[in-house]
């Protein structure tokens, strides 16, 4: 619950609406004792006032003597426990005065030690069971020289019988609904509290969307103009984090695109004093270490500077750049004694979704990849296919099958199993170049081993 | 031929200036982009240009050259190896462009073929290896001795030696050999090659005619290649 927004909102709800229909429950209980208790009061203080009303006391103070005078058909109401009600007139001093039947006095034994000054209404336990329980009320009699007070009670009614017995019916039902209602009200709730959830989810997805476009090494941000009140601040840190992210990859591609550049003229000049030295023993590997060390720090600072020139894609002929990308690498070849061959239909333009320059890039790097490995007189072929793919084919060593998968990953150079001083002056940024490259278009690079020895890559281009 | 190197860096100015010096050329070093305005009001048959110098980028100086109608073959060199910055170079005007760090011997081949594309004053001999040809009178000398060579062969190997090292394409081959004519057909420009490649062999040329499969031919002077020969 503690890592869910949505569940810990649910179970919150649950108690509250649980303490709701409590409530509810408690308060049309209450209400329903209430009535039945408020129309018995009303009922006893009519008695109480007919025979108030048909009071007569001689003197007419305090002391004179008492005649209760009830019609006939009033006073047959009182005549016998059965008749339904008693009556029982008192002093202050507890004196009885009247009563409706020598056993009132008995009967309304709890009301006696009552002196209220306002009517009041009292439920008795019946003596013998239920049924027999007796209503009685209180109402002070106020006459010159002091208050006498006047008790009424009525047994239990049939109809009071029913009216307990439909309270005692209706709360198991009530109860029957309200545990449903319950669930339904929760159901509902939940329901509601999800979709209000939706908005999170969208922003979650659109989060995602632009974190990617911006490892990617795109521009990005999540705006806030349609994001709710809640959320915002969210959204803001976010925002602060990428372009701090940002800034920092940035910074650190600027820096090693100096430093590579700064490399570049002493290099230079390492190179030509080299050239122009007379021939010495070791000549030979101090220039192949300076051509690895040109094409590193080469490599480096496209590789970081091809980050901060995203391909611009437009439709064009790959079979045209391919084929001055091979054109270009011939010398090379040559100087390798390796033979160059390209291989496409160059009537039938192949059109993709490129950028030209990178293109020639990512070519030029798997071809002169495929020189450095081949074996000397051997062939490497490049060809491009109509789909829009291009395929370097050597007959090098090949690539371990283990290690395939880490080819297209920064400083990946050739099978390990050559020790560490690679022959092929392979500087291993090349493939991450590739990869990075054809990332941006939106393809896809790719090696095999090919039949009877050696690698395939090839590169898989958009058709424009 | 005079050449004038335009490099701050004064080591590898230094270098560049012997390396040309060896190879029968007249050079002379600016370090400076004011150096070489009142250097160039002399005459240069080539500009070797450094883009970043002391006093701004190489590439105005080119531009104010082209700007002012002056088509003298320049060769950028630079540290920015980009291909983005390759093609600014070459729309600013640039004949060709070299990025740091680079093989001397790169750079005089193409100092070479600067000179040999420029076509230069009339009458002008093309030269490599020990094959020689007189464009004027559609002459060759192989190792010194004139060889008579038919028209297609002198039009194969005037387009091959103005691209020397380069591969020339055999669509370009096939324009210069036939025009727009329909009589080309694949086999009639392979049948010049071979004549050309047989004459070059027979009369001891130290150039080799290679095949690059696919594309079309090259003219190597290295005697390393003979992969892709035959």
């Amino acid at each position: 619950m503690r890592d869910s927004l949505l569940a810990g909102l649910i179970f919150r709800l649950a108690v509250v609406l649980a303490v709701v229909m409590g409530v509810v429950i408690w308060q049309i209980e209450r209400t329903l004792d209430r009535t039945g208790d408020m129309a018995q009061d009303e009922l006893l203080r009519r008695q109480a006032s007919e025979i108030v009303n048909s009071l007569s006391i001689e003197g007419g103070r305090r002391g004179g003597r008492l005649h209760v005078n009830l019609s006939p058909e009033s006073a047959a109401a009182y005549v016998s426990r059965d008749a339904g009600y008693v009556y029982y007139i008192q002093d202050a001093d507890g004196r009885m005065l009247a009563q409706s039947n020598p056993m009132a006095s008995v009967w309304v034994q709890p009301a006696l030690s009552l002196r209220p000054s306002v009517p009041e209404l009292l439920d008795t336990e019946g003596r013998d069971g239920e049924s027999s329980a007796l209503y009685l009320m209180v109402q002070p009699i106020m006459i010159p020289g002091g208050p006498l007070y006047l008790i009424v009670g009525q047994y239990r009614t049939i109809d009071d019988m029913l009216l307990q017995s439909a309270k005692t019916a209706l709360m198991p039902g009530l109860l029957m609904v309200m545990g449903p209602l319950f669930f339904v009200a929760l159901l509902l709730a939940a329901a509601l509290a999800r979709q209000g959830m939706s908005p999170l989810h969208n922003l979650a997805r659109v989060m995602g969307q632009v974190g990617a476009q911006v490892r990617q090494g795109h521009e990005g941000r999540v705006s806030v103009e349609n994001v709710q009140r809640e959320v915002r601040p969210v959204v803001v840190a976010f925002n602060d984090v990428l372009a701090a992210f940002e800034k920092s990859i940035a910074a650190q591609r600027a820096l090693t695109a100096d430093t590579a550049h700064q490399l570049k003229t002493p290099l230079a000049v390492l190179q030509a004093r080299l050239e122009q030295m007379g021939d010495f023993k070791g000549k030979k590997d101090i220039v192949r270490d300076v051509d690895r060390m040109n094409r590193l720090v080469r490599q480096l600072l496209h590789y970081a500077v091809l980050a901060q020139h995203p391909a611009s894609l437009q439709p064009g002929n790959l079979t045209e750049t391919v084929k001055d990308v091979v054109s270009g690498m011939v010398p090379l070849a040559l100087q390798a004694g390796v033979e160059l061959r390209f291989d496409a239909n160059d009537k039938q333009p192949v059109m993709v979704m490129m950028d030209n320059l990178q293109v020639a890039e990512a070519v030029s790097n798997l071809v002169e990849n495929a020189i450095r490995y081949s074996p000397k007189k051997g062939v490497v072929d490049v060809a491009v296919d109509k789909d829009g793919t291009v395929e370097v084919r050597d007959r090098g060593p090949g690539i371990p099958a283990g290690e395939q998968t880490m080819l297209f990953t920064r400083f990946w150079q050739g099978p390990t199993n050559q020790g560490t001083e690679s022959p092929h002056g392979g500087a291993g940024l090349g493939l991450a170049i590739v990869a990075e490259i054809m990332r941006q278009h939106g393809g896809e690079a790719a090696m095999q081993n090919r039949e009877g020895g050696g690698s395939v890559f090839s590169l898989q281009f958009v058709p424009a | 031929m005079r050449i004038l190197v335009i490099e701050d860096e004064k080591s590898l100015a230094g270098f560049i200036e012997q390396t040309l010096r060896q190879h029968g050329f007249a050079a002379s070093v600016a370090t400076t982009l004011a150096d070489a305005r009142s250097m160039l009001g002399q005459p240069y048959d080539a500009v070797i240009c450094d883009r970043r110098l002391p006093d701004g980028d190489g590439l105005d100086l080119v531009k104010e050259l082209r700007a002012s109608g002056n088509n003298i073959p320049i060769l950028m060199l630079t540290a920015l190896g980009l291909p983005k910055e390759r093609v600014t170079g070459l729309e600013a005007g640039a004949d060709d462009y070299l990025p740091k760090p680079f093989s001397l011997f790169e750079l005089l081949a193409r100092v070479k073929a600067l000179l040999r594309r420029s076509g230069g004053p009339a009458g002008l001999t093309l030269e490599a290896g020990n094959v020689q040809l007189d464009t004027l009178h559609d002459t060759v000398q192989i190792a010194g001795k004139a060889v008579p060579l038919g028209k297609r062969e002198v039009v194969l190997l005037r387009h091959l030696l103005q691209r020397a090292g380069q591969v020339v394409g055999k669509d370009v081959l096939e324009q210069a050999l036939y025009g727009d004519t329909d009589d080309k057909s694949r086999t009639a420009l392979e049948v010049a090659v071979h004549r050309l490649r047989k004459l070059l062999s027979n009369h001891g040329a130290s150039l080799s005619i290679v095949t690059v499969r696919g594309i079309g031919y090259l003219l190597d002077e290295s005697s390393m290649s003979e992969a892709n020969a035959g």
